[in-house]
């Protein structure tokens, strides 16, 4: 699969630094709602750095584990953002955000079940006739785990994704937060990812509370993370890879070290393999 | 429970508080079912808490992080989301802080909180291309009395009665503020964007009312006949025209026609 490298997350505090100085960063990642808006600023920085950088969209609010009815209008201005924008690809979260008209604006697990994987299937691949294209699919970090469920997480996501034609958006951080929170080995996830759907991998830091780890995305990528793309990347190979940083922002030029340390992995591995 | 009555019981729990989603949810590892619910409910307060402060930091800057904590979380009681974009979370809190307002200083928040969705609606509303002084000057003389003018979609209006501007001054620069807050007779006041930049102004009562009739779809004879009941029949084309002018150098009409 082709990869676009190493990519951002595109936040309004780091625009001027990128139009001015134009960084060393293969693609970009929009966070869709963020450019939901009639007009102004956010759409013209946006537009600004479409122009010279890829950009993928990537969404928080589709709900598309919800019981909810789709949200026409939400799904209508995403297709106008996209043939805004002509985006790279379009992701969105394995997840419910939520229920009877009201929107909790948080990534909800959804249980793992033959009901789920039906009802999120059918709606994805409602959402992707009403796109025109694809969809990636990116597993959440969980706090909890339903009785209901009848497989495991990656069990379940790999199914939904063959079932609906879908692509995945594989976040190594929530598999590392959640096979902590949960008690599984996360390399068992991470090698039932069916190779030939992986599109796009996030890295991300998170908070340890002691019994806990919570995805807040407020900190460097950890040692076990970057342990586990090291990993993903001898077994998928240079899959499109972005950092998410979404509160205590740096200096962009950290990210961009961040980043050299993501491609510095993904050099050492395939050049070990070669 | 099917996934959509699961899916009530997890929403009952994060926003009531109700258990019966404990069942429902499997307990393993070092933090128990109460525990691990409880990440959701309290990132939801956390995380929409948040999003009103990002919405309105003069409001929060001017009352304290205690005090806003607890105004957004009544808020939110009676207010829960229901947009895709977290963007509007904060759409009805001047309305809000108007009915719970009991002395100048609640009726100065809610015109705080007004002011601020006021500029921020201004901030990311929609571009349109406008028409400038130029215009005025290729239209004929017999045609200007039944001119017509199209307000931009962008120019946002609201009414403030009360010394909020100053509190949001001072909010904006640090400084300390008026004293006391004050209920001051009602003024109009325009918030618009010019390419990237947010401008804003006060209204005098005469132009706020040509403004409202040009609105209206109200011609240029019809604003000056109904100003020269105020301002007589020989200052008010002049003063109408002056209006005009302001109004096309500001940015603020698409068409004249």
């Amino acid at each position: 699969m082709h990869s676009l490298g190493f990519g951002l997350g595109l936040r309004p505090v780091h625009y001027d630094a990128i139009q001015q100085g134009r960084p060393r960063v293969d693609w970009f990642e929009a966070i869709t709602e963020n450019y939901l808006v009639p007009g102004g600023p956010p759409l013209h920085h946006l537009e600004r750095v479409r122009a010279d950088y890829p950009v993928a969209l990537h969404g928080v609010s589709l709900s598309i584990g919800g019981t909810d009815p789709l949200e026409p209008g939400y799904l209508r201005d995403v297709k106008q953002l996209v043939s805004r924008i002509e985006p790279v690809w379009i992701s969105d979260h394995l997840c419910w955000t939520g229920a009877r008209g009201r929107n909790l604006h948080d990534l909800l697990p959804v249980p793992y079940t033959e009901e789920a994987v039906r009802h999120v299937s059918e709606r994805v691949r409602r959402v992707q006739d009403h796109l025109g294209r694809r969809l990636l699919l990116e597993n959440v970090s969980s706090y909890i785990e339903f009785a209901a469920s009848e497989m495991t997480e990656w069990e379940f996501l790999s199914l939904i994704a063959q079932q609906s034609d879908c692509e995945i958006l594989l976040d190594v951080n929530n598999v590392y937060v959640s096979s902590v929170n949960h008690g599984f080995d996360p390399l068992l996830y991470l090698d039932a990812m069916p190779a030939q759907r992986v599109r796009q991998i996030h890295l991300a830091g998170h908070e340890h509370n002691g019994t806990h780890i919570i995805d807040t995305h407020d900190a460097p990528v950890s040692d076990a993370v970057w342990q586990l793309y090291r990993h993903v990347v001898q077994r998928l190979g240079r899959v499109t890879t972005m950092i998410e940083r979404d509160d205590h922002i740096p200096e962009f030029a950290e990210l961009e070290r961040e980043l050299d340390i993501a491609r510095g992995i993904a050099d050492d591995v395939l050049q070990a393999a070669a | 429970m099917n996934l959509q009555e699961l899916q009530h019981a997890f929403q009952d729990h994060v926003l009531q508080g109700d258990l019966a989603i404990n069942r429902q949810v499997r307990s393993s590892g070092a933090l128990d079912v109460a525990g691990r619910l409880d990440v959701y409910r309290h990132a939801y307060t956390a995380r929409l808490v948040e999003a009103l402060r990002e919405s309105y930091p003069a409001l929060a800057s001017t009352v304290g992080d205690e005090e806003f904590t607890t105004l957004a979380r009544r808020y939110l009681a009676d207010h829960p989301s229901a947009t895709a974009s977290i963007r509007w979370l904060g759409h009805a809190l001047a309305g809000h802080l108007d009915t719970i307002a009991t002395d100048e200083r609640g009726a100065m928040l809610a015109d705080l909180a007004r002011w601020e969705w006021t500029l921020a609606a201004a901030f990311d509303g929609a571009d349109q291309s406008v028409v400038g002084l130029e215009a005025a000057g290729s239209i004929a003389a017999g045609d200007w009395p039944s001119l017509r003018f199209t307000l931009h979609a962008n120019l946002q209006r609201t009414t403030l009665s009360t010394n909020a501007i100053e509190f949001w001054r001072a909010a904006g620069n640090g400084s300390a503020g008026p004293a006391v807050p004050l209920r001051t007779p009602p003024i109009e006041w325009v918030a618009w964007r010019r390419t990237l930049v947010t401008s804003f102004r006060s209204l005098g009562l005469e132009e706020a009312r040509a403004l409202e009739a040009a609105g209206r779809g109200q011609t240029f004879g019809e604003i000056c006949a109904d100003l020269a009941m105020r301002v007589g029949d020989d200052a008010a084309p002049l003063q109408a025209a002056t209006y005009l002018k302001q109004w096309l150098l500001d940015g603020w009409l698409t068409s004249l026609e």
